[in-house]
């Protein structure tokens, strides 16, 4: 038999191995931030030309800009008697993968408050471009992306059944429609659930935040209107 | 009665879908009241019009006996609308001894909506039955001519002008509705992103539907009004021109080689520069 | 499935009841029966095929590969592909990305061969059919495959930080891999009704999904809902969501036990 010695020759016996010092990457390291759990955003609407509705949310560290276009044909064969949602992120920092993941969890959470069947054969596009200084984790931004589609989809004037908001706490983003009373979304990343009653604090906190986002849209909004009349 | 608020926001409630008209003195909004109320109090039955959406809101936020009540609420921001209407056709009297009065709550911002009392979905940009349309032939066949859909009479153009509903415009290659269910590599960049229709050959006029030759009523280029008479198929929206205002109101003669021509009668149309004169179907322009 | 709107009708209305009355007849709890065939893959490490009653099926193989871990620290690495999905869909894309999130609660530890080097495990999903959501379906293939999956036998040093040396193993003895592998369960809501392992046809009517994972004793992330079907999506109680963790917390260590005995 064959056997072969796959060791690497060592050379003299008192050779020793190069040691080298331990070098740092200090550049490329993926650095994840603990942000607040809630900034209150500045924002801004009717920003772009080219689309029919756009909201920018920002905050110290972050950009989020909703672009929506439609409702407009799409190229599908088949008779669609309700609207189709499409949502494109686009990010640097995030793989694509994970961003097609919350862009489908996206296209889920916004299918339970657009009025879909009053745009039949039609399709709406939402595009996001995150905009992002300091990393923290994806579900981190999920309540800012949320206003910002929110906004966008008001602004152009795209029916929609309420303003739903989502909160994030505990590495919990949790979107609330009807005043809190319901849920229409969750994301929750890492970590474990330990017990029913923390998740359940959590998602208290998550509420509190949805309808302080909730205040914060509607006096954007009634604050717009009032503008609209004066001028 | 509650007073409807002057604006609002999406997701706001504007009324329940019953009220009382008559302040009674032990009244409060439940639509469940009215009947063990011992006067006769009008009834008010909201219907919710452009803008605005029917939904179940849950009242009483404790889990066991929580009770869902029929609400108007807004879907749109803008200013709040309230008509008087008929009875809804669907709608049938059960007691006679009421009084009802029905009321149309619409929410929008624009000049159309007071024009057409609420009715008319002026923000609704998509072609819906009935509405007529400006659309150019891009295409004819023995049977049908395809059209794309470029604008939609009384309603109002969005921002992106109407990319696909009101142009054509292009798109972004990657994404979009149109990436979802078609692949992007198959796209060739030149398809405009417009709604398509069709013109079957019986639906050009209104006698002699089948003797129709339809190279004689349009070419590949002219601007045609018609009228939207089925949402039709996935593909296609589909239009008739059976009437006298709708047909051709714009070609060139000559295949689009020539000069712009102008209807001579419904069924000619003459160049003024050549004196060439063309067969169409046109529409009346007076 | 394309159900009539008189079916879709008499079904959220018999599984919004109280008690839900499923269409096949199943406990809040109960799953359909699976099939599970482990270890028919030769050229692979651990092998799974799980079919499900209603003809959904799913493929899985676990190969390993020695990899250095000081520089390339990802040792799971999972793809999964959906037959008659493109590979760039949202559906092929987020089930990739899902699991390779949940795939980050397996102790990599287990997969340590030496100071310096350590498998790295290729997990390849192959959905073949699926009927009804596959996330549930992939999961239980994973676990299986997981379960049965035997790594070559070590029998160079431990240590080789010292030593320049190759990780050398024995010529035909296996070892079992001994790693807790996750679950995922799916569970459908309608109204005010959360059940577990929605089939084609409630997933047709359901308002909402919701899934949440399950290693060992312990809730984990991810968790998520997502809708089943795009026409009945709504929102739901968020007492819904707690009512269904306690659920999997109480019938998965059933499920898993189930698993293991293969």
């Amino acid at each position: 038999m064959n056997v072969q010695d796959r060791r690497r020759i060592l050379g003299p016996i008192e050779a020793k191995p190069l040691a080298f010092p331990e070098t740092k990457s200090t550049s490329n390291e993926e650095t994840t931030v603990v942000l607040p759990e809630f900034q209150a955003p500045s924002i801004q609407t009717n920003l772009l030309k080219n689309c029919n509705g756009s909201c920018i949310i920002e905050n110290e560290n972050t950009s989020i800009l909703s672009s929506i276009y439609g409702p407009r044909s799409t190229r599908s064969n088949l008779f669609e008697s309700r609207c189709l949602i499409n949502v494109t992120i686009k990010s640097a920092v995030f793989p694509t993968s994970e961003l097609k993941e919350l862009s489908s969890f996206l296209i889920n959470v916004l299918e339970s408050f657009v009025c879909l069947e009053l745009y039949p054969k039609a399709g709406i596009d939402v595009f996001i471009n995150l905009n992002i200084e300091q990393v923290s984790d994806l579900s981190w931004y999920i309540p800012y992306i949320m206003m910002s589609i929110v906004l966008g989809l008001v602004d152009a004037g795209i029916e929609i059944s309420d303003l739903p908001g989502c909160g994030f706490n505990d590495n919990n983003a949790i979107c609330f429609t009807k005043n809190g009373s319901e849920v229409i979304g969750i994301w929750r990343d890492k970590g474990d659930i330990k017990d029913e009653s923390s998740f359940g604090d959590s998602l208290d906190i998550c509420k509190d935040q949805y309808l302080q986002i909730k205040g914060l849209m509607a006096s954007y909004l009634l604050s717009k209107l009032d503008d609209d009349k004066s001028t | 009665m509650q007073e409807l608020p002057k604006q609002a926001i999406p997701g706001q409630i504007l009324a329940p879908q019953f009220d009382l008209l008559e302040p009674i003195p032990t009244s409060n909004n439940n639509s469940d009241n009215e009947t063990s109320s011992n006067e006769e109090p009008t009834i008010i039955m909201y219907i919710n019009g452009a803008g605005t959406k029917l939904i179940n809101y849950p009242i009483g936020n404790n889990s066991k006996n929580s009770k869902e009540i029929t609400v108007i609420s807004s879907t749109k921001l803008g200013k709040v609308y309230s008509y008087d209407v008929d009875a809804p056709s669907d709608y049938k009297t059960i007691d006679e001894s009421r009084k009802i009065q029905f009321k149309m709550i619409s929410v929008g911002n624009s000049e159309l909506m007071k024009q057409s009392q609420g009715k008319n979905e002026s923000s609704n940009i998509l072609p819906r039955e009935g509405d007529v349309i400006l659309c150019r032939v891009s295409r004819i066949s023995l049977q049908r001519a395809n059209v794309e859909i470029l604008a939609v009479s009384s309603k109002n153009i969005p921002i992106d002008s109407g990319v696909g509903t009101n142009g054509s415009g292009t798109v972004a290659v990657q994404g979009g509705s149109g990436a979802q269910t078609f692949s992007v590599s198959q796209a060739s960049s030149d398809v405009g992103e417009t709604f398509r229709g069709i013109i079957r050959s019986q639906d050009v006029r209104a006698t002699d539907r089948d003797k129709v030759v339809m190279i004689d009523c349009f070419k590949p280029g002219d601007i045609v009004k018609a009228q939207v008479i089925s949402l039709g198929d996935g593909n296609n929206y589909y239009l008739t021109t059976a009437r006298n205002d709708l047909g051709v109101i714009f070609a060139r003669a000559n295949n689009g080689a020539g000069g712009l021509m102008y209807a001579t009668d419904w069924l000619s149309m003459t160049s003024p520069l050549s004196g060439i004169t063309e067969k169409r179907k046109c529409a009346n322009p007076f | 499935m394309t159900l009539s709107v008189a079916e879709k009708s008499y079904l959220y209305d018999s599984l919004a009841s109280s008690p839900s009355i499923r269409p096949d007849g199943r406990q809040q709890h109960q799953f359909r029966p699976i099939e599970i065939y482990t270890d028919f893959l030769p050229s692979s490490n651990g092998s799974s095929r799980i079919i499900a009653s209603d003809g959904s099926e799913c493929i899985v193989s676990v190969k390993a590969k020695v990899v250095d871990h000081t520089i390339d620290d990802d040792l799971l690495q999972i793809e999964v592909e959906i037959a008659g999905e493109r590979d760039d869909s949202l559906i092929t894309e987020s089930c990739t990305s899902l699991f390779n999130k949940l795939l980050r609660n397996i102790d990599i530890k287990k997969l340590q061969l030496t100071k310096k080097y350590s498998f790295k495990l290729f997990i390849d999903v192959l959905v073949i059919s699926s009927n009804s959501n596959p996330v549930s379906l992939i999961s239980f293939g994973i676990y299986s495959s997981l379960n049965c999956t035997s790594l070559p036998k070590l029998v160079s040093n431990f240590d080789d930080l010292e030593v320049e040396e190759l990780p050398m193993f024995h010529d035909y003895d296996l070892v079992k891999l001994e790693v807790d592998p996750p679950l995922v369960f799916v569970l459908g809501i309608v109204k005010n009704n959360i059940f577990i392992d929605p089939a084609a046809n409630e997933s047709e009517v359901a308002n909402n999904g919701l899934m949440i994972s399950w290693i060992n004793g312990r809730t984990i992330a991810p968790m998520r809902t997502f809708a089943l079907n795009d026409t009945n999506t709504k929102g739901f109680s968020p007492k819904l969501m707690q009512e269904g963790i306690k659920l999997v917390e109480r019938y998965a260590p059933d499920i898993a036990n189930a698993l293991q005995n293969i």
